[in-house]
């Protein structure tokens, strides 16, 4: 690979990257949304470094410098091994690859327990507000889970409305879903509702399902965590398909 | 005069690139002056501008028949893979040729202990005190050792950076809530790790078996020399980085979940499996502890081993190593890193979890 090819694919990787970020926004598929300031500052660094590169070595390419590099297994230019660089700007063009749904959630072992995140400080549900109340599934969990250990217990008789999409359970079951992210989307891990009360919606159907806690009578808080509905409305994808 | 002189001194670069030009390129050193548009820089720009009109291209007729949803995982997480590790490898890079380019050779060699015995700890120590990826510490760890640090040192430092920086252990607290002892545990097998690995590298290490990176000859400026640098680097890490994430991204697609929950409940096949498994996910140290938090099925010293092993070995980083060191540093390092990493967990974790 010549040092004048390097620099177009430092371009492309860099605008690929500006491109899902500041265009499309299509990076929110793959990463967290606090890290986009990160990666468009990675993006600028590339198209950067690369046009500089470009402009630099107009008139000039002797094959880059590592000609004379010893013991580097490539040979004339640079590492053959840099052309794999524009494999996840393809994949990220040709396959435009969408964010995790149905399939990863599906596959994840219902038997293990996903430890919910942990709950912040303001403890007790607020009183009043909106009817029912809107919350993540994350922290329906969080609150199921502390009441199921012998904690407080404060969804009780509180109605909810919580977002997720539909995967079928056993038993004619179903489940309302939310992949949470640690870092990016390789290590989503599913959080899973058990539905009660409501038929099962279409596999994939994002929904709003407003009703109320039930608690699964589990005391070691082994991941099962039910809700009660009383009804599940369609509803589009989040902007954020994540939890 | 002079000019002969240099050549016969130092013939092998002009004398290798000699080698090395194809035919091709004779008769066009040979040919008339090129034309403006034969320029390397001109194609360059034809290449770039060919390669997003065949993106553009595949983007409206491909993507939309892209629809096997095992493909479209696989893509999603294999980019998201490239895409999160990418401003860590950039910066990794950045830092790394910065330090090569700006900061004086013997800078280092004043700062840690002449014997590489008593470096190595001083290197260890300075892991936990910078915050630094796994893959930025490979390049990092490289322009070192091409600085004159000796390669045990260096290597200390590779392995510390990641695994015991206050960014990781934060993060660890934040995954186990409850329990402050991993975090102790996490910080003291891994630094013991690195450091004893240190230390076996400084007794029976032989310098044949490593490939110290040499920094590409440059005639110009410290911002010229810094910009090769990074290029190089990038080029380097870069494609070796994307093999690790094809890998990962195929385990975490194909591979059935319940074989490897399976063996949870077996006391040394889990720590064995979550140490391979740690290997195989190839996860960024910042990240990892929230991925151990949640393999709920396993033990404590198991998850211990994921967290210790994660950061010192695992596909990325070997692919990385290899990229930067050569194989035959890598056949052996790696072994003895895994195996000390795995011993270490099961002990700090068998006496204090």
């Amino acid at each position: 690979m010549t040092r004048a090819t390097q620099n177009v694919v430092m371009v492309l990787l860099g605008g690929a990257v500006l491109w899902i970020t500041l265009v499309t926004g299509e990076a929110i598929n793959y990463v967290k949304p606090g890290f986009r300031p990160l990666l468009v500052a990675a993006g600028v660094v590339l198209v950067v470094l690369g046009a500089v590169g470009v402009r630099r070595e107009w008139h000039d390419d002797r094959g880059g410098t590592e000609a004379g590099h010893a013991g580097h297994h490539h040979g004339h230019g640079g590492p053959r091994v840099a052309w794999l660089l524009c494999l996840p700007v393809f994949a990220l063009f040709a396959l435009a690859p969408p964010e995790l749904g149905v399939y990863t959630a599906e596959r994840s072992d219902p038997r293990i327990a996903t430890v919910p995140p942990p709950l912040d400080d303001s403890y007790a549900l607020p009183e009043g507000g909106p009817d029912p109340l809107p919350m993540s599934i994350p922290e329906f969990m969080g609150r199921s889970f502390e009441a199921q250990i012998g904690g407080q217990a404060t969804l009780t008789g509180r109605r909810l409305e919580l977002t997720g999409f539909v995967t079928t359970g056993e038993d004619g079951r179903w489940y309302l879903n939310r992949l949470q992210l640690n870092c990016c989307a390789a290590d989503a891990s599913t959080l899973r509702v058990t539905v009660f009360g409501v038929p099962k919606p279409p596999k994939g159907q994002w929904v709003d399902v407003v009703g109320v806690w039930r608690p699964a009578g589990t005391p070691d808080g082994t991941g099962v965590y039910e809700f009660q509905a009383e009804s599940a409305t369609k509803t589009g994808k989040p902007d954020n398909p994540y939890a | 005069m002079k000019e002969n002189g240099y050549r016969t001194r130092c013939p092998t670069v002009a004398d290798q690139r000699d080698d090395t030009v194809t035919a091709a390129e004779h008769t066009q050193d040979h040919a008339p002056p090129r034309r403006r548009d034969d320029t390397p820089g001109a194609s360059a720009l034809y290449l770039l501008v060919s390669i997003v009109a065949l993106l553009v291209l595949a983007r409206i007729h491909l993507a939309p028949h892209v629809t096997h949803a095992g493909l479209q995982a696989w893509s999603t997480i294999f980019v998201a893979i490239c895409v999160q590790a990418l401003p860590f490898l950039v910066f990794g890079v950045l830092l790394s040729a910065a330090i090569a380019t700006f900061v004086p050779a013997e800078t280092w060699t004043r700062l840690l202990p002449r014997r590489a015995a008593a470096a190595v700890p001083v290197a260890g120590a300075a892991g936990a005190v910078l915050p630094g990826c796994e893959c930025a510490s490979v390049p990092v760890a490289g322009s070192l050792m091409a600085r004159g640090v000796a390669p045990a040192a260096a290597l200390t430092f590779l392995l510390a950076a990641p695994a015991i920086n206050p960014i990781v252990l934060v993060a660890t607290a934040v995954a186990f809530p409850r329990q402050p002892e991993m975090v102790a545990a996490r910080f003291g097998a891994s630094l013991a790790v690195a450091v004893l690995v240190g230390w076996i590298w400084a007794w029976f290490g032989k310098g044949a078996w490593i490939r110290i990176p040499e920094r590409p000859d440059h005639d110009g400026s410290k911002w010229e020399a810094f910009r090769q640098a990074m290029r190089h680097d990038l080029m380097h890490a870069g494609g070796f980085l994307v093999v690790g994430g094809a890998a990962a991204a195929t385990i975490n697609t194909v591979v059935p979940p319940s074989w490897l929950t399976g063996l949870g409940g077996i006391g040394w096949a889990s720590v064995l499996t979550l140490a391979f498994l740690a290997v195989l996910m190839s996860l960024c140290s910042e990240a990892d502890a929230f991925v151990a938090a949640s393999l709920t099925a396993f033990s404590p010293t198991a998850k211990l081993t994921f967290l210790v092993v994660g950061p010192m070995v695992d596909l990325k980083l070997i692919a990385m190593q290899t990229g930067i060191f050569g194989r035959a540093f890598v056949m052996r390092f790696v072994p003895l890193t895994f195996v000390l990493a795995v011993a270490v967990s099961a002990l700090v974790g068998g006496l204090f979890l």
